[in-house]
C-alpha cells in the first residue's frame, strides 16, 4: 500500500514541485526587509532625481541595484533572463545619466526599469 | 560607487550555469513522468504519429532546459499540452474503434493470394523496390513464395508463405515435445534472489548443492543463474576461463 502511494504521490509531489519552482517569482519578488525593497528604491530614487539631489540619488542607485541583486538570487529560476539583464541595465543605465545630472534621463531610466520590474514574476 | 561595480556585484548573483541545472532537472523529471504516462510501447511499434509525437516533446524539453530566452513556464506548459493531446489521442483510439481506424490507419494487404495489389501500394506511395526490400529483410528473397504480405499501421511487413515454402514443423512430423516456458533468475552480480526460489518451490541449500556441482563455492562468484523450465541450470561465473578466446577485432589497439 505504501508503494503504491508513493509511486502516485512521487511524480505528482515533483510535478507540484516543478510548478511551483517555475512560477515562483511572483512570490519571490517581494521584499523580506528594506534592502531588497526594490519598488521602494525606485520610488526613493525618482524622488531624489526629481527634486536634484544628485548625492543621495547616487547613493540611492547604488542601493537599488543591491536591493534588485538580492531579489534576482531567488526570482532567477522562474524569471526571464533577459528581463533582468535589461533591468541591470537600466539601473546602470540610470546611474550614468545620475552623475551626469540629466534629470530627463534618469527618469526615463528609472521609469523603464520600474515596467521591467513588473514584468518579473508576471505571466505576460 | 562606479556603474561597473554595480554591474559586478550584479554579476555575482546570477548564474547561467545554475539555472540550467534546474531547468534540465525539471525537463528531465517531467520527461520521465510524461513518457512513462504515455505507455511501454516499443519503439518498433509505434506509429509514424507517436514517433513524431516523441521528437516533439522532447524537443520542447530540450528548449525548456537550455532556451533562457524565455521563462521555463510557456515551455512546461508546451509539453504538458502536447503529452495530454497524446493521452486523449490514445484514449480516444482505445475508446472508438472508428478513431483508431482514422487515426492509426489499417494494415494493408500488399499481397494477396501470390498476387502484387498495385492499387493498395499506390494509395500507400509504397514502391515495388520498398516490397522487395522489407521482403528480404523477412529473409524472403522469392517473392513467388508468399501467400500473404501485409503492411502493418508502423510500417513492418507481416509475411504469410505459401504452404509449400513454410518448415516442417514437430508438429507435422508428430514429433512429442516437452513445455518450454520462461526461466527464473536466481542469481545475479552474485545476489541470490530468494523471492524466485521461493517461485520455484526451491532453496538455498538445493541452490548451494547445485553450484557446489559446478564447483563453484560461493555464489558471489556467480554472475548470472537461470532455471529453466526442464530443471537445468544455467551458471556463469565471474571469472571466464576460456582455453582459446576468440578475438573477432583486426586490429591490435590500442584505441
Amino acid at each position: 500500500m505504501l508503494k503504491r502511494i508513493l509511486v502516485i504521490a512521487l511524480p505528482v509531489g515533483l510535478i507540484a514541485l516543478f510548478i511551483a519552482v517555475m512560477l515562483s517569482a511572483a512570490v519571490l519578488k517581494h521584499p523580506l526587509g528594506s534592502a531588497d525593497d526594490v519598488p521602494a528604491w525606485l520610488s526613493r530614487v525618482e524622488a531624489h532625481v526629481m527634486d536634484e539631489q544628485w548625492q543621495d540619488a547616487l547613493e540611492g542607485a547604488r542601493k537599488l541595484a543591491d536591493a534588485f541583486n538580492r531579489v534576482t538570487v531567488r526570482v532567477q529560476f522562474s524569471a526571464q533572463l533577459h528581463d533582468v539583464l535589461d533591468l541591470r541595465a537600466a539601473i546602470a543605465r540610470a546611474e550614468g545619466f545620475i552623475r551626469a545630472q540629466n534629470r530627463a534621463g534618469a527618469m526615463a531610466e528609472l521609469a523603464e526599469a520600474r515596467t521591467l520590474w513588473e514584468r518579473i514574476g508576471s505571466r505576460h | 560607487m562606479q556603474a561597473t561595480q554595480i554591474m559586478r556585484i550584479g554579476g555575482n548573483t546570477l548564474s547561467e550555469t545554475l539555472v540550467v541545472m534546474v531547468r534540465a532537472v525539471i525537463g528531465f523529471f517531467t520527461l520521465l513522468i510524461y513518457t512513462r504516462m504515455l505507455g511501454k510501447q516499443q519503439l518498433s511499434q509505434l506509429t509514424y504519429f507517436d514517433y513524431i509525437l516523441g521528437i516533439t516533446i522532447g524537443s520542447i524539453a530540450a528548449a525548456l532546459t537550455t532556451d533562457l530566452s524565455s521563462t521555463a513556464w510557456p515551455h512546461w506548459v508546451g509539453l504538458t499540452a502536447w503529452t495530454a493531446a497524446g493521452l486523449t489521442m490514445q484514449w480516444v483510439t482505445l475508446k472508438w474503434r472508428f478513431a483508431s481506424k482514422y487515426i492509426d490507419g489499417e494494415p494493408t494487404v500488399v499481397i494477396m493470394n501470390g498476387k502484387i495489389m498495385e492499387g493498395a501500394m499506390r494509395k500507400l506511395r509504397y514502391r515495388a523496390s520498398d516490397l522487395m526490400e522489407q521482403l528480404r529483410v523477412k529473409d524472403v528473397f522469392d517473392i513467388g513464395e508468399v501467400e500473404f504480405a501485409i503492411l502493418e499501421t508502423n510500417g513492418t511487413l507481416s509475411v504469410l508463405k505459401k504452404t509449400q515454402f513454410q518448415p516442417v514443423t514437430r508438429s507435422d512430423m508428430s514429433i512429442s515435445t516437452q513445455y518450454q516456458g520462461i526461466g527464473t533468475e536466481l542469481i545475479y552480480s552474485g545476489v541470490i534472489f530468494d523471492q524466485n526460489l521461493r517461485q520455484v518451490h526451491l532453496d538455498r541449500s538445493w541452490l548451494d548443492s547445485e553450484l557446489r556441482k559446478k564447483g563453484i563455492q560461493d555464489s558471489r562468484d556467480v554472475f548470472l543463474a537461470v532455471l529453466d523450465t526442464s530443471g537445468n541450470l544455467y551458471v556463469d561465473t565471474y571469472h571466464d576461463r576460456v582455453e582459446n578466446p576468440v578475438d573477432t577485432g583486426d586490429y591490435p589497439g590500442p584505441y
